[in-house]
């Protein structure tokens, strides 16, 4: 699904990906725990093709074509997904009419007829009740003036409707109350399958308790310092960082 | 002395044969002179510095009333909802395309101005004759060559039940004419009243609108006026509002300037009555090589009174938009409370808009507050949108649409409200394209 090798990559005039490598298949869910700072939103925001970020090196392959060669629009179309630390709110666009929009030009790309208002309605309610996301949100503009936890639901409500191949997911779980919390892990959970994978970036190993990885990494200064199983997180929780930091560690798990 | 402004020459020599009251006549001729020594205005007027006019061609005609022609296609859409319209073509009133007069509602004088002038011209005297603050040689030009025009006089305290649209098309495509419409409404005590006023034309007209609307509002009367500005191309489009609001009157405009042609609108209200409010929005839209100017003057005069303005503009390509908003407090309004807010989205490297604020205030006792912010489109906006799928040139639509739906939703009537974004949708799309 994703092979990134030897990342090297720029925030503005700040090199910040210093030769990462991860790999991820299908059926695979990812997390990746890391320092503040060490360059989690970074990367997920180089996979969707940020403008203000520069890759100086290394290569990404998705779906064994080369990522970087796609505009960021076609990534999405092809199935790349990023649910953001920080959603941005669009006044005056209805939440509906956007994701309708979002849709359709995936269906377009895949050569699919487009939905029409009263079909997607129906899909739309349907979504977000699973993510139960309240349907006067659904249909209010985009993120506008919801609070912070609304916002990240919405996310997974858009990942819920659009189901992606490859869902990156900075950090959603900040500013989730435990109930929220859950909700998203179910939307993430019905949406595991074998031709889909995720990458879960988060700093509680609480999320993992209800979206159990397959695979845990840490990113410490541009670089997967560790990579373990799902008892990696427990280890993190309680020994912090700073241990890996200081001394380079070898890959286990 | 006529013939200094060749353009409009050939209207001037005609105007002296058109029919009307000697005060009408002499009005007129002291108009003409008045124009003919200030000749167009220039970039050297302060009024006009950021506004250089369009190229008005060599001659430009007075035109004459025309029967059939393009006009009932370009007023179709405005015609099929339930409402009562007055439609002028090329500037004359076209009683074919208007509302049966069976269909006028109960309480409300409506005339074309040319009938008016005709029957009771007295009735007329009174606005026809009064200057406004804004004035200069194009207001002059309206006196002097007007020919036509709605009046709408609503009697006290009369809610109107039904919407009032007043027309103007322009199809003139063979030879450039220049209409001078001059329109005149009248709210009475306690009354209420929703007219929509549209310029619209055939793509391929030619000439010039020079509109002019005047606005008396009696004590505690609501007027909720919209005016959408899509002259063609071919034809630029000057028009000046001002209006006068008594006391607790109510007034409510938004102005959608969409159109591609040359559109300058200065919008003058006069708050004279003690709580006298005035609830001013407008957005414009200009590409291409495009000029789009709102001028507005508040003019405070009494206490309580309050005006608030929210005004927009979208700039693409090589356009150039212009927002001038003057606030005047004068000693007497005590309390006033004045807020004007102006936002402009750039949409190309070359796109300028020129937002100035302009206050003058002459007592302590007053609340005014006034923000303007000229900017591209947000970047972080646009990704989020790519990164769903939608297309660069989709999601800059999605966002200037939503920038000036904003002003949109000041229309609330929701007929009103489909029939103006239906009009003024192909735009903002065409904007969308050149970006
Ligand atoms: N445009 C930029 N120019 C310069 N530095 C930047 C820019 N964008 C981000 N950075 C820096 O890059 C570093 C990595 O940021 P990033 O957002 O990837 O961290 P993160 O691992 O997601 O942290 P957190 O856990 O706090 O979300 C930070 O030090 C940040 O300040
Ligand atoms: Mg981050």
């Amino acid at each position: 699904m994703l092979r990134i090798t030897d990342l090297h990559a720029k925030a503005g005039d700040k090199p910040i990906l210093k030769g990462l490598s991860l790999s991820v298949n299908g059926g695979e869910v990812h997390a990746i725990m890391g320092p503040n700072g060490s360059g989690k939103s970074t990367l997920a925001h180089v996979l969707a093709g940020r403008p203000g970020y520069t890759v100086t090196g290394g290569e990404v392959l998705y779906k064994s074509s080369p990522l970087f060669d796609m505009a960021p629009e076609v990534r999405a179309r092809e199935g790349v997904f990023l649910a953001y630390q920080y959603p941005v709110e669009l006044p005056g666009v209805s939440n509906l009419y956007f994701l309708r929009s979002a849709l359709n030009a995936i269906r377009r790309h895949r050569g699919e007829s487009e939905m029409d208002a009263m079909d997607f309605l129906a899909i739309a309610k349907e979504k977000a009740r699973f993510v139960e996301l309240d349907e006067t949100l659904v249909k209010r503009n985009v993120n506008e003036g919801f609070s912070g936890g609304e916002k990240k639901r919405n996310e997974i409500f858009q990942m819920a409707v659009l189901e992606p191949s490859l869902a990156i997911l900075d950090e959603t779980d900040s500013g989730l109350d435990i109930d929220a919390l859950r909700i998203v892990a179910k939307g993430v959970n019905r949406l595991r399958s074998e031709d889909r994978a995720m990458i879960v970036v988060t700093h509680y190993q609480r999320l993992l308790e209800y979206i159990v990885p397959d695979f845990v990494h840490v990113l410490i200064d541009g670089k997967i310092a560790l990579s373990g199983g799902k008892d990696l997180a427990l280890e993190l929780e309680s020994k912090g960082y700073e241990w890996l930091e200081k001394e380079p560690v070898q890959a286990r798990g | 002395m006529t013939a200094s402004v060749p353009p409009f020459s050939e209207i001037a020599v005609a105007a002296k044969a058109w029919p009307g009251p000697a005060w009408l006549t002499g009005a007129r001729q002291a108009a003409l002179d008045r124009f003919a020594l200030a000749g167009l205005p220039t970039t050297r007027l302060e009024a006009w510095r950021t506004t250089p006019l369009p190229d008005f061609g060599t001659a430009l005609g007075p035109g004459a009333p025309s029967a059939g022609g393009q006009g009932a296609a370009v007023v179709a859409p405005f015609r099929s909802h339930g409402a009562v319209t007055l439609v002028f073509v090329d500037g004359f009133h076209s009683a074919e395309l208007s509302s049966p007069e069976s269909e006028w509602p109960k309480g409300v004088r409506l005339s074309p101005l040319s009938r008016l002038l005709a029957t009771a011209p007295e009735e007329a005297l009174a606005w026809l004759t009064v200057d406004a603050a804004f004035s200069g040689a194009l207001h002059d030009l309206n006196t002097a060559a007007f020919r036509d025009g709605a009046t709408i006089v609503v009697e006290d305290g009369v809610q109107v039940p039904v919407e009032l649209r007043v027309i103007l098309a322009a199809t003139h495509g063979d030879r450039p004419v220049a209409e001078h419409v001059r329109h005149h409404v009248q709210v009475g005590r306690g009354s209420s009243l929703r007219l929509t006023v549209a310029v619209l034309g055939a793509p391929d007209a030619l000439g010039f609108i020079n509109n002019r609307t005047t606005v008396a509002m009696a004590e505690s009367s609501r007027l909720d006026l919209v005016r959408v500005h899509e002259s063609p191309a071919g034809v630029p489009h000057f028009d000046a509002l001002a209006a006068t609001l008594g006391a607790k009157a109510e007034f409510t405009d938004t102005v959608l300037q969409t159109g591609p042609s040359w559109t300058r609108s200065e919008i003058e209200i006069a708050l004279v009555g003690e709580r006298a409010s005035a609830d001013l929005g407008g957005v414009f839209v200009a590409r291409g090589n495009q000029m789009s100017d709102i001028h507005t003057l508040l003019s405070h005069q009494a206490p309580g009174v309050i005006s608030r303005q929210n005004y927009r503009g979208l700039a693409a390509d090589d356009a150039r938009g212009v927002f001038h908003g003057q606030i005047r407090v004068e000693a007497l309004a005590r309390g006033a409370d004045a807020v004007q807010n102006n936002r402009n989205m750039l949409l190309s490297k070359r796109a300028q808009v020129h937002s100035t604020p302009a206050l003058e205030i002459q007592t302590d006792d007053v609340k005014c507050k006034h923000g303007s912010a000229t900017g591209q489109i947000d970047q972080a906006q646009l990704f989020y949108l790519r990164s769903r799928g939608i297309d660069p040139k989709d999601a800059t639509l999605m966002l200037t649409r939503a920038f000036a739906g904003e002003i949109l939703s000041r229309v609330t009537a929701a007929e009103t409200r489909e029939l103006v974004e239906a009009q003024i949708a192909p735009s903002l799309e065409a904007l969308g394209v050149a970006a």
